[in-house]
């Protein structure tokens, strides 16, 4: 007991401190209490007394501040409360007082003269020693009474400050859970709380007013979402949304699986005899591949049902199944309806666009080296042909028949050969390496022949037009070719009337359709690439001061003033009476070889060396109205027919193609083209197959000359 | 296999076998039918020799099986089938041949002699029993086009022969023939055509003659070698010097033509008289036109795909021929117009350049192309010919060919570019 008391007083010291701070300004309880702990000493000693006594007295605690009041004013005299409060009291050890008390006075330092001996005897008698506590402020001991003992331990078990408190009673809410049919007060809500505050309305102004102003920033919206992560809901209204169109022909086009073949009486467990396989059967059956077997079983026959074994491959032929029907991708074939013949256009059929040359007739055989040229005749009677060798030949067309031979100085290389139009002379102008001769076979007709002569033996030049031929080749800084006229000796005999000598090596001669002027090509001569000869007058001229590009050929147009000049190129059209340039036709191709010309005049075919022909339809376009490639390699020559709808072109692999070239004399009808016929013949020499192709003037016949050193004609 | 009732008859007496019908087999061949009569023939006499025949069956050669030859002629398989036969022709065989200096441009036979022209302008005539030439006339500058007899009434005894020959030099002379002294000399020279003159026909009463021109007309010539009186020719005579009268005999009196006609519209290139009146001319222009001479007035016209190089004419089945540039021989009625063709005979690979009917016989004609072949046909077989003449080594420009009356045929004909004349028997 008396080691719980020291224990307890122990405590008690340590907590000294707090009591004081516990209690600051509660003197009284040192005067109270040193009646009341007396009576309680008195009273009980061991603590359950002390319990007792405490509840009993817990009824009048609450009154107690009231008593204490009371107390306070009777022991007025004994009030030692010192006044300098909370401060530490070293600071008052030097001093003979500890502090003021109420009225000023101060409080002297209680003597404390009690040694070690004392204190212990002190301890060992006083009973009240363990609730005696040293006051600092005062400097007195003071017991403490049986109540600010509970009170000490309830602080000490956390409990309430009063010891009337129950913390556990009943607790009974204001508001319940359920839902009651009255109010909790029954007042009439204010008559203002159905306007709007005007406070609110002031302060939401205000903001208004601010946010008007630009003070006031309203919030941003929440716009930045790609840092969240997005959510799809996968099922979300696809039953209710309406199908969209790939859906719905993915729907209708859906595909279903392919049926297994059902059992047939051989897969029965007792098939008829006829389906039970011979012995030679089963073992063909063995032997086959598994894909050539009809059956992948042998049909068996057993007595009963029982007797059945269990199918062995049953498991794999479902998977099998399984796979084929997952893993095959099933896909409708898309029939293509159209009927692959109507994509081609609708062209008349070769046979219905008779006459045109379909086999060899003849071959005109004599030349020695490769023909380069070749002129019909304007009756059709004679063919002309000029040839490497340097020999021209005039056949008879009928027979193949050489009839002239007109054999040349030097062995030049004929480059062109072509009859005059005019059917009343007999001209033959060649291109001889720098020089135009004009010949007259005397073929054909004796009246005319002879009167062709005569005609050229007639012209007396003009003195003041050699005057003038000077003055222009003055102006014009080009050389102007001089006209000799052959009168005598061999060459006359041969045939040679005129020559023309020109400055550069000639390439191609064309009439014009009258037969009075011919158009010369003379390459590589600057400037001055075309010359334009006058037969009657035995003038030339250069039509042209400039030329862009090299000069490939030149062709007249056959009824209007219109000259063709292609250049590598471009096709230019020349009016020669208003002297400029009308048209400038775009061949889509490289290198132009050759021209023709449609006898009405509208239509121009461009042959070039990589194998396009070009029709032009020159009232529709300067870009060709259609190109053929009917030609492996470069085409050399083509021509139209005078009179047939007919037109050809010949290249170096060997081939002829002709086709029908219908021109309507309907304005809105374009030409129709269909290539009729590929005329196969000559050989290709030396990587040159034919070189020149025309048309027979009446017959839809055409001759071709090739580098195998032959003409043929086919009909 | 359908079993076909056939019955046989000949017009040839010797090979005659018993009129009773047989029952063959539709897919026998002549070659079976052939082996059939010559069985049936030893039975009735066992010395008879075996020959070849040819079978007719509803006027046409059985070339195929008979049950496909029935059917291409839509024939009933039930009644009997009369099968007429005559012995085959033996193919003609090469003779000998004939050679020229340059190509040969015409031919034509008469009883004693060839005359061919030639492009070297040399008329020559040969002896047909020799082989020898036995004359050569040179009055053209230019190559020779065609050449044509003009037989006289006199026939054989008549000491000179007559004959005419067309040129590229636009003329045409008339020759006449010593055949004691075998000298050809000109007469007359035609002038009036403006281009070559390509064709020749004398009428069959040999009073006058037709030539075709590239000038696209014809013209009528007289054919009298007898001056005409008090005229041009007359005149040239009475009134020529020394001088002239011997440059006269080099090259003939100066001719002009009775009448011109014009039509065609290219050159003439094929003639022949069907009577004394009328005159058939076939051109490249496309047309065979007919025309009455003694008026000078086109009568009728037909119309073709294809230019006609050569035309001729048959009195016995009144049918024309033409050789065109597409490989074609086509047979014409004069007497329809447009452009009906009665048959074509196919066969060639190049241009017919030269037609020739049989005098003799209705049916045979000679054909010559370009593709080097002569052949020998029978009208009544369409597609094959009898026999094909492969002599020839280059192209066949002319021919003429004369079937005597003895057994043989003889085939004459010409060859061009190695001036071989082949002569076929």
């Amino acid at each position: 007991m008396k080691a719980k008391k020291r224990q307890f007083l122990e405590e008690n010291t340590s907590l000294s401190l707090n009591q004081e701070s516990l209690f600051p300004s509660k003197g009284k309880l040192d005067v109270d209490d040193e009646d009341s702990s007396d009576e309680s000493v008195v009273e009980s000693s061991d603590e359950e007394v002390l319990e007792k006594e405490t509840e009993a007295k817990s009824a009048q605690t609450i009154e107690k501040p009231y008593s204490s009041d009371v107390d306070d004013d009777v022991s007025d005299d004994e009030d030692l409360r010192n006044t300098v409060g909370n401060i530490p009291m070293e600071w008052y050890e030097n001093f003979p007082h500890i502090g003021y008390d109420l009225d000023g006075r101060t409080i002297s330092k209680p003597i404390r003269n009690q040694d070690e001996l004392d204190k212990f005897l002190d301890k060992m008698e006083n009973k009240n020693y363990w609730r005696t506590v040293h006051d600092k402020q005062t400097g007195r001991d003071h017991v403490l009474t049986s109540e600010e003992l509970q009170l000490i331990q309830r602080l000490k078990k956390g409990s309430f400050y009063t010891s009337g408190i129950d913390p556990h009673e009943p607790y009974v809410d204001f508001f319940t859970h359920e839902k009651m049919i009255h109010p909790v007060t029954n007042i009439p809500e204010h008559k203002r709380s159905f306007t709007p505050s005007i406070i609110e309305k002031r302060k939401v102004g205000k903001l208004v007013h601010a946010i008007k102003m630009g003070w006031l920033k309203p919030r941003k919206p929440k716009t930045d979402e790609s840092e969240e992560p997005k959510f799809y809901d996968l099922w979300e209204e696809t039953e209710s949304k309406t199908p969209t169109n790939s859906e719905l022909a993915r729907q209708k086009m859906a595909i279903p699986a392919p049926k297994t073949q059902l059992p047939g009486h051989e897969a029965s467990y007792n098939p008829p005899p006829e389906y039970l396989p011979s012995q030679e059967e089963i073992d063909k059956w063995k032997e086959d591949d598994e894909d050539e077997r009809k059956l992948d079983f042998i049909p068996e026959k057993f007595d009963s049902l029982r007797q059945v074994p269990q199918y062995p491959t049953f498991i794999q032929e479902r998977f099998s199944r399984c796979l084929d029907l997952y893993l095959c991708p099933r896909q409708r074939k898309m029939k293509v309806m159209v009927n692959p013949e109507e994509l081609i256009p609708n062209l008349p059929k070769p046979k219905d666009l008779q006459p045109f040359p379909t086999f060899q007739a003849l071959c005109y055989k004599g030349h020695k080296a490769m023909v380069r040229t070749i002129s019909v005749d304007s009756t059709g009677q004679w063919l002309a042909s000029g040839s490497d060798d340097g020999i021209i030949r005039v056949w008879e067309v009928a027979t193949s028949r050489c009839l002239r031979e007109i054999t040349t100085l030097g062995d030049q290389p004929v480059k062109c050969v072509s009859w005059c139009p005019n059917k009343s002379v007999c001209l033959l102008a060649v291109a001889l390496e720098n020089k135009i001769v004009i010949i007259n076979p005397s073929i054909g007709d004796k009246l005319i022949y002879s009167a062709t002569d005569s005609l050229l033996q007639s012209f007396q030049p003009l003195a003041d037009e050699e005057t003038t031929n000077k003055q222009e080749s003055e102006k014009s800084n080009a050389v102007i070719p001089p006209w000799k006229t052959v009168e005598t000796g061999l060459p006359y005999q041969d045939g040679q009337r005129l020559v023309i000598t020109h400055p550069k090596d000639v390439s191609k001669v064309t009439w014009h359709a009258k037969g009075d002027y011919l158009a010369c090509v003379v390459p590589g001569n600057g400037h001055a690439q075309v010359f334009l000869h006058q037969l009657t007058k035995q003038r030339s001229q250069t039509p042209f001061t400039k030329c862009k590009g090299a000069v490939q050929s030149v062709l007249f147009h056959p009824t209007r003033p219109f000259l063709f000049v292609a250049t590598q190129q471009y096709v230019r059209v020349y009016n020669l009476v208003k002297q400029q340039l009308t048209k400038k036709l775009m061949a889509n191709s490289k290198w132009i070889s050759s021209l023709a010309i449609h006898p009405g005049g509208d239509n121009l075919l461009v042959g070039s060396y990589d194998c396009r022909l070009s029709w032009f339809d020159m009232d529709l376009s300067t870009k060709p109205y259609k190109t053929m490639r009917y030609h492996k390699r470069a085409i050399r020559s083509c021509c139209y027919h005078p009179k047939y709808p007919l037109f050809a072109s010949g290249g170096d692999d060997g081939n002829v193609v002709v086709s029908h070239g219908m021109v309507y004399s309907d304005l809105m009808q374009n030409p129709l083209i269909v290539p009729v016929k590929v005329l196969k013949g000559h050989k290709v020499e030396r990587n040159l197959g034919v070189l020149d192709c025309c048309f027979h003037p009446h017959q839809p016949w055409i001759f071709s000359s090739a580098a195998d050193k032959t003409i043929r004609l086919f009909t | 296999m359908a079993q076909i009732q056939v019955k046989f008859f000949t017009q040839q007496k010797k090979y005659e076998v018993s009129e009773a019908p047989f029952s063959v087999l539709g897919s026998v061949s002549g070659s079976d039918l052939c082996d059939l009569i010559n069985k049936l023939r030893l039975e009735q006499d066992d010395e008879s020799e075996k020959k070849s025949f040819d079978f007719i069956v509803n006027g046409e050669f059985l070339r195929s099986s008979l049950l496909q030859h029935i059917e291409e002629k839509g024939l009933s398989v039930e009644s009997v089938l009369p099968v007429e036969y005559f012995e085959a022709k033996e193919s003609p065989e090469l003779k000998s041949s004939l050679s020229e200096n340059d190509w040969i441009s015409g031919i034509q036979l008469n009883k004693q002699h060839i005359l061919t022209g030639t492009y070297d302008c040399s008329v020559n005539i040969w002896c047909r029993n020799s082989e020898t030439k036995l004359a050569t006339g040179l009055a053209h500058t230019e190559p020779i086009k065609s050449i044509a007899w003009i037989p006289s009434f006199g026939g054989e005894n008549d000491s000179n022969e007559k004959l005419a020959s067309t040129s590229q030099d636009q003329k045409i002379v008339l020759w006449d023939f010593d055949k004691e002294k075998n000298s050809l000399r000109p007469k007359f020279s035609c002038k009036g055509h403006s281009r070559s003159v390509e064709s020749i026909a004398v009428n069959s009463k040999h009073e006058t003659f037709a030539s075709g021109s590239w000038d696209c007309t014809i013209k009528l010539w007289s054919a009298s070698y007898v001056p005409e009186k008090g005229g041009l020719e007359d005149e040239q005579i009475s009134s020529a010097s020394k001088k002239k009268r011997a440059k006269l005999e080099q090259t003939g009196i100066s001719r002009v033509p009775q009448m011109t006609v014009a039509g065609h519209t290219e050159v003439v290139s094929g003639l022949v008289w069907i009577d004394n009146n009328q005159l058939c001319s076939g051109s490249w222009d496309h047309t065979l036109r007919l025309w009455d001479m003694s008026e000078g007035k086109e009568t009728s016209q037909l119309r073709g795909t294809k230019a006609i190089l050569s035309v001729d004419y048959s009195k016995l089945n009144q049918t024309l021929v033409t050789g065109n540039t597409d490989r074609h021989v086509r047979l014409w009625d004069p007497r329809s117009t447009g452009s009906v063709v009665k048959s074509n005979l196919t066969s060639h690979h190049g241009w017919v350049t030269c037609v020739k009917w049989c005098k003799t016989n209705s049916n045979l004609l000679v054909t010559g192309s370009l593709d080097n072949l002569v052949k020998m046909w029978d009208i009544r077989s369409t597609k094959t010919p009898l026999f094909d003449l492969t002599a020839h080594t280059d192209k066949v420009m002319c021919l003429d060919w004369h079937k005597s009356e003895v057994s043989k045929n003889k085939i004459w004909n010409l060859f061009s570019i190695n001036c071989n004349l082949f002569i076929f028997k």
